[in-house]
């Protein structure tokens, strides 16, 4: 195992050339192709930040601060997921037609969802300046939450890959359940104020810690607890270790399945 | 009876030459040919429910496959369609993990299994050349150095600059042989992409074939083209059922393979 993630790493211009093209592919030839991938998130944010903060009775520059510090987490992790989903099913030409680490595709839509997050950290300081809201030190904790999200969307990335080379509907079960989970999670109201009876679902729910490492810098301008953190790390690397592994023990029988 | 499949890869420092080794040990392949009813999730529950056995049907391409190839050995395969010998060239191209057996290589291993495979039609020349080098670990560097050598094998002039999908077919195999053949292989494995070429072409890569052979790389060519087997190969495998028929002299395994199909 350690030897196949060694030749990943010999093949990691490939894994350049890959994200080069899928960035390439979305402002092919305009500089409009990169803002329609940008779009639909902005219309959402702000469209569900003037619905939700009138519904909730809630400012709506703090409640767009709020909603956006989670949302720019979920967006990596729901476009890790998908995207990660259909890595190895989209690219099957570099599967089965030659021979390259298999493991850099699902690694090359988590890059790209990277991309996509640094474009969200922009508008988000662009929304911070417009709101007048404080750029506290603890913005400084960002590139960390990042990178704690990063490793656990790249283990989810990884065994949504494999899962959907087995089972080709499973991309359809999981926008679904990424759907659901989107409105289940803190991401539109806050967790204090789920009713008690649901707590027990919110201590369920793997993305709640990864949500507070974005929300508690961006919008309390605190650093989220001890606690959380080593709870989203701790999620992170099991989620790491399973995705590696469902996936190197899987990828010699990925050819037979495309 | 079933062994675990196992791949092993002796290390050997990047363009040593004359290592080029490829070793396959009771290698067996097994396709399933998958239902809708077992490739979906859906399905599979559904299946469990109603108690429906999921026996997918199966066959085996290639069974008990013992081979040793070695350096300056130009080996063709032949056989009858079906027999094989693509799935053979894609286990010795790592793109297919046999089912069973063991498969060893040493060198770098460039297919040239289809056109297709090794180059993307949206992308120039020059920029399949640079993916191509990214996909098969030729460091970029060397890439450019190598460049004005692709150019003038290929014979693709302004072409080089335009998209691949604009190429006749010629053109692309010219391309995706120089590609092949410029980057050092130590290993080099080709199904039919030669008979694409005009004559003056395919002489030109006779020649270069020759040149990789003399410096200690191994050639396995699949080929229907049984006259051309016996002039350029010094080795011929006759494939038929996914078993070896016959492994030797050319001369010898085409008469053999001939009086098998009359």
């Amino acid at each position: 195992m350690i030897e196949r993630i060694r030749e990943a790493y010999q093949y990691r211009s490939f894994l350049y050339q890959l994200v080069y093209q899928q960035l390439d592919q979305r402002y092919h030839g305009s500089l409009l192709g990169f803002l329609w991938t940008l779009l639909m998130p902005l219309l959402i944010f702000a469209s569900f930040t003037v619905i939700f903060s009138v519904l909730n009775q809630w400012d709506m520059k703090d409640f767009g601060l709020y909603f956006l510090s989670g949302y720019l987490f979920w967006l990596l992790f729901s476009n890790g997921c998908a995207m990660g989903a259909e890595s190895v099913v989209g690219n099957a030409a570099y599967v089965t037609r030659l021979y390259v680490p298999k493991l850099l595709l699902p690694l090359a839509s988590v890059a790209v969802g990277l991309a996509d997050l640094a474009a969200g950290f922009v508008v988000l300081a662009g929304l911070m300046g417009a709101f007048g809201a404080p750029f506290s030190a603890a913005l400084l904790f960002l590139p960390a939450a990042a990178g704690i999200a990063l490793v656990f969307v790249t283990g989810l990335a990884l065994l949504c890959a494999t899962a959907n080379v087995f089972f080709r509907d499973f991309r359809h079960l999981l926008n679904s359940v990424l759907f659901l989970w989107f409105f289940f999670s803190p991401i539109l109201w806050k967790a204090e104020a789920a009713p008690p009876k649901a707590q027990l679902f919110l201590a369920l729910n793997p993305v709640v810690p990864f949500l507070s490492l974005f929300q508690q810098p961006i919008w309390k301008g605190a650093l989220p607890g001890a606690e959380t953190t080593a709870l989203a790390a701790g999620l992170a690397a099991l989620a790491l270790a399973s995705g590696v592994t469902a996936f190197l023990s899987a990828e010699r029988r990925f050819y037979y399945y495309l | 009876m079933r062994s675990a499949p196992a791949e092993r890869k002796t290390r050997t420092p990047r363009r040593a030459g004359g290592h080029a080794r490829i070793g396959l040990a009771d290698i067996g392949v097994r396709y399933r040919l998958l239902t809708e009813r077992h490739s979906t999730l859906k399905g599979r529950i559904l299946g469990a429910l109603a108690r429906v056995p999921s026996r997918a049907h199966e066959f085996w391409a290639l069974r008990h496959v013992d081979l040793e190839f070695r350096q300056g050995e130009v080996v063709g395969i032949i056989g009858a369609n079906g027999s094989g010998k693509s799935t053979l060239l894609r286990v010795m191209a790592r793109i297919l993990y046999p089912t069973e057996g063991r498969f060893e290589w040493q060198g770098e291993i460039r297919p040239l299994l289809d056109i297709g495979s090794a180059l993307n039609g949206n992308l120039t020349g020059r920029q399949n050349a640079y993916l191509y080098a990214a996909l098969n670990r030729v460091p970029r560097l060397e890439m450019d150095k190598l460049i004005p050598k692709i150019v003038d094998f290929s014979e693709l002039d302004a072409f080089f600059d335009v998209p691949v999908r604009l190429y006749s077919s010629g053109m692309a195999a010219r391309l995706a042989f120089a590609l092949a053949t410029q980057t050092r292989p130590d290993v080099l494995l080709i199904d039919e992409v030669l008979s694409v070429g005009d004559e003056h072409f395919q002489r030109k890569s006779y020649f270069r074939m020759m040149k990789l052979i003399e410096r200690g790389s191994l050639v396995v060519i699949v080929s229907h083209n049984l006259p051309f087997v016996e002039q350029v190969c010094n080795r011929a495998v006759w494939l038929s059922g996914g078993r070896v028929m016959a492994d030797g002299r050319p001369p010898d395994v085409v008469a053999e393979y001939r009086r098998q199909v009359k």
